[in-house]
């Protein structure tokens, strides 16, 4: 199908008619009674109870662990991992803003 | 109305409560009437870490790729920034896909504010109202040539996010805990959130379409968004499009231009 | 009178669902949380569901804020209507504690159960939002005793008077959490057994059974915090065996919602429970 202003106003009707029955056949059918299987096992998370935190008196809340400044943290998690940063490096911030500083020079 | 004493003293105990220096409110006192800090902060440690675990519990993906002390870190400042302002603990965490995104410490993983983002709209697909897709006999009854200037509307689920990093593969992984190795950061994806009925699925769509989903999802006719497709590229299947949203069950209804045109 | 007897039940964890479904247990009740089930639907519904098609509902917020000093959040309380209009629960309770307050129109919500000084004022304050409360739903609510880890210095009245008086001035029924009870007796140093034969248990519709964790305080006594993260401690048993010598069958809860056990433990514990008010010959439901 070409590109042209006329050519896109022409989703025509046969290609309508030929989406909409594709479209029919892989509709979803709906199973209540399969869905009431899928419960089980399910978790929830965040949640409101009645109940006093995990902690005792001085968890969470000693100035130590207020202290924790996220501009000295190095992600510890899955990010730790130097085979995917190795990747990343090509389109990171200090990569474009070295590009940008030429273009700008130029 | 004028501030009563008491009122006061609420106000006052709960801003202590997130601040790390602040001591016992004056006049909370152990029964012999002496000043208990220790027994404030029981409070103090019920509040704060019941929120950073619901945070926890909200953005496991998050969590799992930068590890419990940079995220209870950002989830520190989350709090300060966006006090709680919802009783529903089960949709905490609004607005930290945003927070993120500005937060300069969480700038080194540029890819984070895109994981928060599918994770919120996880957590709302999951909690929205129950609306069935469009069933097979309906759709065979619209008159095709009427399809192109009606508008769609969705599930309340549905949600579209289309990332310059791979949003799917980096959450699906982080949510496993698995490795990120195989993982191309540069391969970008598009994932569209569906809860047709009680299991919230996450599609990888692709990237071609991300455009004209958008447009149809913010209520432009189809064929606006067919223009937009064969804009992007020429080679667009708009039956391919359509299919792919009524097979997810993202559609709830078509709805015709009863104007004319 | 004490309120209708709807036997012994447990708090709903949705790790047990399927447990519960397949076990049909011998429970009269299950309790939830009405936060945890104000979203627009799901899961979380669809089990609700489930679960109230077989047996009585108990539904119990966490988070109204009855003791606020400021105004009750309307929407919230609409909140909590709808869910009671929907499911039509055999109890609906709150908790005598603020978890919130408007500051220009912005809601703070704190996510905790904190306390509230017992003076004149704020027991308008709280007689006010539960007659508000009552009048919304259309029925009356149980409101249930703190537990507490700090004191007042401006507190005007015993706890037991405070809720006495809010239970006259609003007719609302009464929760009696007997941990609470155990916790609130140790860290504000009065006597429990005193505290329960002082309760007005007249008005008493639902028992609430939990365990709690221990601590020391800034002066190294022990300070009694209210975990629901294991069984219920003997001596809360023993203050539980004093309440129903005296008073007879009331409907009973075991809440446990930190570190979950699996269903077979938790089942135990409401059977306990059982079983205690057929040896004291309370249980007149038990040949059923």
């Amino acid at each position: 199908m070409s590109k042209s202003k006329t050519a896109t106003g022409l989703i025509v009707a046969s290609a309508m008619a030929a989406a909409i029955s594709t479209a029919a056949s892989v509709a979803p059918v709906h199973a209540d009674e399969m869905a009431m299987e899928k419960c089980y096992g399910v978790s929830v998370a965040g949640k409101n109870d009645c109940a006093a935190g995990p902690g005792t008196t001085c968890a969470g809340t000693s100035k130590v662990d207020y202290q924790g400044n996220a501009w000295t943290l190095v992600p510890a998690g899955l990010c730790d991992n130097a085979d995917f940063w190795a990747k990343v490096i090509p389109g990171d911030r200090a990569g474009s803003m070295e590009a940008l500083d030429r273009d700008m020079a130029g | 109305m004028p501030l009563s004493k008491q009122q006061f003293s609420q106000v006052e105990f709960a801003a202590r409560l997130f601040d790390p220096e602040a001591t016992a409110p004056n006049g909370v006192v152990d029964p012999n009437g002496v000043a208990a800090p220790k027994r404030y902060s029981v409070y103090k440690n019920n509040v704060i870490v019941s929120y950073l675990e619901a945070l926890a519990a909200a953005y496991p993906a998050c969590k799992n790729l930068v590890g419990e002390d940079f995220f209870n870190a950002l989830g520190r400042a989350y709090l300060t920034n966006v006090p709680p302002s919802s009783q529903l603990m089960i949709l905490f965490g609004e607005g930290f896909a945003d927070f993120v995104a500005n937060y300069a410490p969480a700038q080194k993983i540029p890819f984070l504010p895109d994981i928060a983002k599918l994770e919120r709209a996880w957590r709302l697909a999951y909690h929205s109202a129950d609306i069935a897709p469009i069933s097979a006999e309906k759709l065979s009854a619209l008159p095709p040539e009427q399809l192109g200037d009606a508008t769609v509307s969705f599930l309340p689920s549905v949600a579209l996010i289309s990332s310059p990093f791979p949003v799917i593969n980096l959450w699906a992984a982080a949510t496993k805990m698995q490795t990120l190795d195989g993982i191309d950061p540069q391969n970008g994806e598009t994932a569209l959130i569906v809860r047709p009925e009680l299991d919230v699925n996450v599609h990888n769509v692709p990237k071609d379409l991300a455009d004209p989903i958008l447009a149809i999802i913010h209520g432009e006719t189809l064929n606006h968004a067919a223009e937009i497709g064969l804009a992007n590229n020429d080679d667009f299947d708009f039956s391919a499009m359509f299919s792919l949203l009524i097979q997810t069950g993202a559609i709830a209804n078509i709805i015709l231009d009863t104007k004319g045109t | 009178m004490i309120g209708k007897y709807f036997g012994v039940g447990v708090g709903f964890k949705p790790e047990h669902f399927q447990n519960i479904m397949e076990s049909q247990p011998d429970l009269g009740f299950f309790e939830v949380h009405a936060e945890n089930y104000m979203g627009d639907g799901g899961i979380p519904h669809r089990m609700l569901g489930a679960l109230r098609n077989q047996y009585q509902l108990s539904i119990h917020g966490v988070g109204l804020s009855l003791g606020t000093m400021g105004n009750l959040d309307q929407n919230h309380l609409h909140r909590l209507k709808s869910l009671v209009d929907r499911y039509q629960p055999a109890l609906v309770s709150e908790h005598l504690a603020w978890s919130s307050h408007d500051e220009a129109k912005n809601l703070l919500f704190l996510n905790d159960l904190l306390p509230i000084p017992y003076t004149q004022e704020t027991l308008d304050r709280v007689v006010e939002h539960v007659d508000q409360t009552q009048t919304t739903l259309g029925r009356q609510i149980l409101v249930e005793n703190p537990s507490t880890y700090v004191a007042f210095s401006d507190t005007q009245m015993s706890e037991i008077d405070f809720i006495t008086q809010m239970q006259k001035h609003t007719g609302c029924g009464l929760i009696l959490d007997v941990n609470n009870v155990y916790i609130s007796a140790n860290n504000q140093k009065m006597d429990a057994f005193d505290y329960l034969d002082s309760f007005p248990t007249h008005a008493v519709g639902e028992i609430h059974l939990a365990g709690h964790a221990e601590d020391v305080d800034d002066s190294g006594e022990r300070l009694l915090i209210d975990a629901h993260d294991r069984k219920v401690a003997p001596d809360v048993w023993s203050l539980y065996r004093h309440v129903i010598q005296k008073t007879g069958e009331i409907t009973t809860l075991i809440e446990w919602d930190n570190d979950v056990p699996d269903w077979p433990t938790l089942y135990h514990e409401a059977m306990d429970a059982k079983s205690l008010m057929i040896e004291l010959g309370a249980d007149t439901h038990a040949a059923q």
